[in-house]
């Protein structure tokens, strides 16, 4: 097996609510709870949830940007918050962030040939202008940026959400990372181009064999992005189930997944409306600083076990055909079979 | 909640609700007039859903707030006809006084806005929501007000105890969109106008959303007016399609005209640019570029920088509505070219 670029070991990430200026009593909050994943070169991981469940905290913490409260983060091996400076200023250059917003990425007074050439002079890659020109217009090309002489003394506002996209995206390749985190880098774009930078991304990480966390909430664009790469499912901070991607979508097992897909509105009226009503026990998902006990979906599971599902959290077990789940139903010899009333 | 018979006394017995007939809506701006609706024409049915697709900034919104007179200030707007026909005396709505239009906003026509926080008063809780609005249409006897919000609490499925009492920011999205459709409700209305409302929601809430409204639409008989970028939510709930680009509706038909034969290139270019999560993730291809600017359109079809059919008549002649269905379909559609590139595509 090769050495993944990226693990996390049983990451726990927590912040505290309340006390502050506003007051109420202080009170930690556990966001991610025992996350465990790993990232091996080239490969794709999407990252699917509602918001809040912290898949931005996930990707904050992959990218170096937050330390967790407990757990490793291993970078090639070797816990990232032992690594020497040099070690580390390696690290940063090869795992690199792109931001669901392309409006606050860019600097407004910078053209896109400053925006882009200012990295490669700070890290040495190019000598003098020419050389840096050169660079510049390549990586335009990758990106679609063309024809290079209407672009390249372009500012921020005189450019599209997409182009603005496009010129991030470019940015986040200088430096030649390993693993690009890319946290919802479509939900800002309209659309009509929405694929087309997908496209691109998908592209890019085809033929520069870049590893790829692809943060999202869109599951038909994590099917898209992730065919062939795998996909975790996040819910209320906990991975709920983790595998190849196109297997989870199209065969979910976890009684959330199962609801996403089934409750996900398609862009087709024949299909979408025949689709299997979802039928949750209770409708609102519970606040983080009210977990449930037990599986945190257990108040709306429509498979709901009754016993352990209320009281003991269940683990991630890995299924006949690879994947992990972390749902009773799928733990033989976990519940009494007595208590099994699935309706 | 109402006795089919109460129902039918209410509503009146008229087939079409709104007629609109070439309605414009220009911003003035400091940069020039932003031409945000153009020549818009439809007519919107009893018991009908209507949705308006298209990226943002093709003056949905806009349009919406149109229909009931809610525009700023720095609008001008023009029709040959804006017309409500849900009661027996049609009401001009670009004409009549602005007492009259208040009086049957909300208790014809009712505006469901996005549920961000902006759409409530922040200092409000729901309760004095629901009585603000109750009074402001001349409801006092707060016994009645407070059985009614109750009611239609229960209706959009919240718990009228724990929603009452709180303030607009202790609620989820979801729950402040279903707050909103049930305000929405409070004076009967026979047309709801919703933008946007699944818009920034998570999966399930969205479900809830879309599932509540068609519930609503059966069981008090509305028609609705969907504003939406979101293919998904015209394919789950509408019965007629319009697709806006650049302030016009371009193409117009029934759900399955244009999700299963879309004739003008940019609803073509709008569905195939959505991935589905059942199904193969074969075909998809995007629109390239973006829409023109407002103010300085282009001439000829408002498309025609962006569509991959374009010829030199394109950039040269302005297309108009052509009905182009057949046995009473009413498919409308505004391109020069479809013949030949349906032909085309036939021959493929
Ligand atoms: N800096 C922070 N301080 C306090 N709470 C935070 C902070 N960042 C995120 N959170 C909370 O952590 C949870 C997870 O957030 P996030 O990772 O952004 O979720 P997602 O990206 O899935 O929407 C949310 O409840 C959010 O409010
Ligand atoms: N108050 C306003 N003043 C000036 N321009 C506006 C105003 N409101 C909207 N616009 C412009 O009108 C166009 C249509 O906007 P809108 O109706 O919000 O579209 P949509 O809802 O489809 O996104 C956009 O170009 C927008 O910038
Ligand atoms: S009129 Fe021409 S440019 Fe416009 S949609 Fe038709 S083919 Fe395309
Ligand atoms: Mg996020
Ligand atoms: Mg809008």
């Amino acid at each position: 097996m090769r050495q993944p670029i990226i693990e996390l070991k049983d990451i726990t990430k927590s912040f505290t609510k309340g006390g502050g200026i506003l007051g109420g009593s202080r009170q930690q909050i556990d966001v991610l709870r025992n996350i465990n994943l790993s990232i091996s070169p080239g490969e794709v991981l999407c990252l699917v949830g509602e918001s809040g469940c912290g898949k931005t905290t996930t990707g904050k913490i992959i990218a170096g940007l937050l330390p967790p409260n407990l757990g490793q983060v291993l970078y090639n091996g070797q816990d990232l918050y032992q690594l020497g400076d040099t070690e580390f200023a390696k690290y940063r250059r090869s795992v690199q962030l792109i931001h669901q917003d392309p409006y606050a990425a860019l600097n407004p007074t910078h053209t896109i040939y400053s925006t882009l050439s200012a990295p490669m002079f700070r890290h040495r890659l190019v000598r003098n202008k020419r050389e840096a020109v050169n660079r510049v217009a390549e990586l335009m090309e990758t990106v679609d940026l063309t024809p290079i002489e209407d672009f390249i003394e372009k500012y921020p506002h005189q450019l599209s959400g997409g182009q603005r996209q496009r010129v991030v995206i470019a940015r986040s390749l200088i430096l030649e990372p390993r693993l690009i985190v890319a946290d919802e880098p479509v939900s800002m774009l309209d659309v009509s181009i929405r694929l087309s930078v997908i496209a691109l991304l998908r592209r890019l990480q085809k033929e520069m064999q870049v590893a790829f966390l692809f943060i999202t909430h869109d599951l038909a664009m994590a099917k898209y992005f992730g065919a062939g790469g795998n996909i975790a499912v996040m819910y209320l901070g906990e991975i709920v189930e983790m595998g190849p991607a196109t297997l989870v979508i199209d065969e979910p097992m976890h009684p959330y997944t199962q609801a996403l897909l089934k409750a996900i509105p398609e862009p087709d009226p024949q299909l979408t409306r025949a689709k299997e009503p979802v039928r949750l026990r209770s409708l609102d998902i519970p606040d983080l600083s009210e977990l449930p006990p037990g599986c945190t979906f257990h108040p709306r599971c429509p498979a709901y076990l009754g016993g352990k599902c209320a009281s003991v959290t269940p683990r991630l077990v890995e299924q006949p055909d690879g994947r992990r789940v972390a749902c009773y139903l799928y733990q033989e010899g976990e519940t009494p079979l007595a208590e099994r009333t699935v309706s | 909640m109402q006795s089919a018979k109460a129902l039918d006394k209410r509503k009146s017995r008229a087939e079409t609700l709104l007629r609109v007939e070439n309605l414009n809506v220009h911003y003035r701006t400091r940069r020039g007039l932003v031409k945000s609706v153009r020549n818009v024409n439809f007519e919107l049915r009893r018991r009908e859903n209507l949705a308006v697709i298209g990226e943002s900034g093709s003056g949905k919104t806009t349009l919406g707030l149109s229909l009931v007179r809610l525009l700023p200030r720095s609008a001008e707007f023009t029709a040959n006809r804006l017309e409500y026909t849900g009661n027996e005396q049609p009401l001009d709505i670009t004409s009549c006084s602005e007492e009259t239009i208040r009086q049957w906003r909300w208790k014809e026509v009712a505006i469901v806005f996005q549920a961000a926080l902006s759409a409530f008063n922040p200092v409000l809780r729901i309760a004095d929501q629901f009585s603000d609005t109750a009074r402001a249409h001349g409801i006092r006897d707060k016994a009645v007000i407070e059985s009614r919000a109750l009611e239609l609490l229960e209706l959009v499925q919240l718990d009228p105890k724990r929603v009452l009492n709180a303030y607009p920011h202790e609620l989820s999205g979801g729950m402040r969109q279903r707050v909103l459709i049930a305000l929405a409700l409070l004076l009967e209305p026979k047309v709801l106008i919703l933008d946007e409302p699944t818009t920034a929601l998570d999966i399930l809430t969205q479900r809830i959303v879309i599932d509540l409204l068609r519930k609503l639409k059966e069981e008090l008989d509305l028609s609705m007016i969907i504003i939406s970028h979101d293919l998904s939510l015209a394919a789950e709930l509408a019965d007629r399609v319009a697709t806006m680009y650049a302030g016009q509706f371009v193409e117009f038909g029934s759900v399955n005209e244009i999700f299963y034969e879309p004739r003008h290139p940019y609803t073509q270019g709008l569905i195939s640019g959505v991935p589905k999560v059942q199904g193969n993730m074969e075909g998809l291809s995007s629109i390239p570029g973006s829409p023109p600017d407002l103010i300085d359109l282009p001439p000829g079809c408002k498309f025609h920088e962006r569509c991959q059919y374009a010829t030199a008549i394109c950039s040269q002649k302005e297309p108009t509505e052509e009905l182009i269905g057949k046995n009473g379909s009413e498919h409308i559609l505004s391109c020069l070219r479809w013949r030949e590139i349906n032909d085309a595509a036939a021959h493929h």
